[in-house]
C-alpha cells in the first residue's frame, strides 16, 4: 500500500504517532501529547479511542503485552515510523518553499 | 421518573440530558429500548456527553472505560453491546469540555449509529422476506393464503351482513391459530422500517456534520 495515500496526517494523529515512539497507553499518550505540544494539542478520551482504533488498524501502531488488562499499550510500527519520515520530509518542503517567499522579518523576494 | 424518548441526533441527546439534569432530573439508567430513567436531585449544571459504541467484547469494554476514568470521565450508564455510552465529567478532576476534541470524531458516532441500524434494518428486512416464502415449506404450518385460515364452510361466499357476523366472530379463532406468522411478520416489517429511517437520519446527520470540517 501507498504510504504517501495516508498524508497529510492531521495534527492530533501526527501527535499521537510521535508519542508511540515508545510504548504508551491511553492516558500516557494524552499526557505526552499535552507536553509535545506545549499545551496547544489536548485530545479527548473519545477522540483518541477511535484514533488509536484507527491507527492499529492500518497497522500504524501495534499492540504490545503487558501486565495491566485495563490499559492496553501500544507502539509504532515500522510502517508508522516509515509514515512519520514521509510526513515529516513533506513539512520540511512546505517550510522551505514558504521561507523562501516570505522570510521570517524579511521582506517577500 | 421514566420518560420514553428516542433519539437519533446525539447532540440533541446530549443537550436533553443537561436541561433534565437542570430541572432537577438525573439520569440513573438508559434502557435500550427507549426509556430514560431519572432520580429526583438538585437542580445543578451537569455535563452530560454521549458516545455510540458497540463493543466486540467485555475486555475491550473495560479498556475503554479505563482510557474515560483516567481522562477524568465517570460512566453512568451503557453496556458492551448496548450502543450509547453516558459519560459525567468526574467531580474534582480536570478533564477536557467534550468526550472529543474534533469534530470528525464527534460526527464518527453517527456513522457507527447508522451503521449498526443499518445492518440490523438489512438483517430484519432479509427475515421479513423469508418468512412468507418459508412459510409454504414448513409443514404443519397452516397456509399463507389468509382464506384457508377460517374454517366456517362457505364463508367467503356469504354476503353482506351474515358475512361480517360470521367473519368477525370467528376471526379472533383464526388469529389464535395462525396469529403469530403474520405477527412476527409484522414485528420484522416495523423494525425495517424504523430502523431503516434511523440508518438514513444518521446518515443524513454525519453528511452534515462532515461540511463542518
Amino acid at each position: 500500500m501507498n504510504l504517501n495515500k495516508l498524508l497529510p496526517l492531521t495534527e492530533t494523529t501526527f501527535y499521537i504517532m510521535l508519542s508511540l515512539l515508545e510504548p504508551a497507553h491511553g492516558y500516557i499518550i494524552m499526557q505526552k501529547v499535552e507536553s509535545l505540544s506545549e499545551q496547544k494539542v489536548r485530545i479527548a478520551a473519545g477522540t483518541l479511542y477511535g484514533a488509536l482504533e484507527n491507527l492499529s488498524g492500518q497497522k500504524l501502531i501495534q499492540e504490545v503485552p503487558n501486565d495491566d488488562r485495563r490499559r492496553r499499550v501500544y507502539v509504532l510500527t515500522d510502517k508508522g515510523r516509515n509514515l512519520l519520515r514521509l510526513e515529516i520530509e513533506r513539512l520540511k518542503h512546505l517550510v522551505v518553499v514558504a521561507e523562501r517567499l516570505i522570510p521570517e522579518g524579511g521582506q517577500p523576494q | 421518573m421514566r420518560v420514553f424518548k428516542t433519539f437519533v441526533d446525539i447532540d440533541k441527546e446530549e443537550a436533553y440530558l443537561r436541561a433534565m439534569a437542570q430541572k432537577g432530573q438525573q439520569l440513573v439508567r438508559y434502557t435500550s429500548y427507549g426509556v430514560y430513567i431519572f432520580r429526583a436531585a438538585e437542580p445543578a449544571p451537569l455535563n452530560y456527553r454521549v458516545d455510540y459504541r458497540i463493543f466486540t467484547g467485555k475486555e475491550q469494554f473495560e479498556e475503554y472505560l479505563t482510557l474515560f476514568a483516567d481522562a477524568g470521565w465517570e460512566h453512568v450508564c451503557g453496556s458492551w453491546q448496548s450502543g450509547s455510552q453516558y459519560f459525567l465529567p468526574r467531580p474534582g478532576t480536570v478533564q477536557t469540555e467534550d468526550i472529543f476534541s474534533d469534530e470528525e470524531s464527534r460526527a464518527a458516532r453517527y456513522k457507527r449509529f447508522g451503521q449498526f441500524n443499518l445492518s440490523f434494518a438489512l438483517l430484519c428486512g432479509l427475515w421479513a422476506l423469508a418468512l412468507p416464502v418459508l412459510w409454504g415449506y414448513i409443514s404443519g404450518l397452516p397456509s399463507a393464503d389468509f382464506h384457508d385460515w377460517y374454517l366456517t364452510p362457505e364463508l367467503w361466499e356469504l354476503s353482506g351482513l351474515r358475512f361480517w357476523r360470521a367473519f368477525l366472530l370467528e376471526t379472533p379463532f383464526a388469529l389464535m391459530r395462525v396469529g403469530f406468522i403474520p405477527l412476527i411478520e409484522l414485528v420484522l416489517l416495523a423494525l425495517t422500517a424504523l430502523t431503516g429511517y434511523w440508518a438514513c437520519r444518521a446518515w443524513w446527520l454525519y453528511r452534515q456534520h462532515k461540511r463542518q470540517w
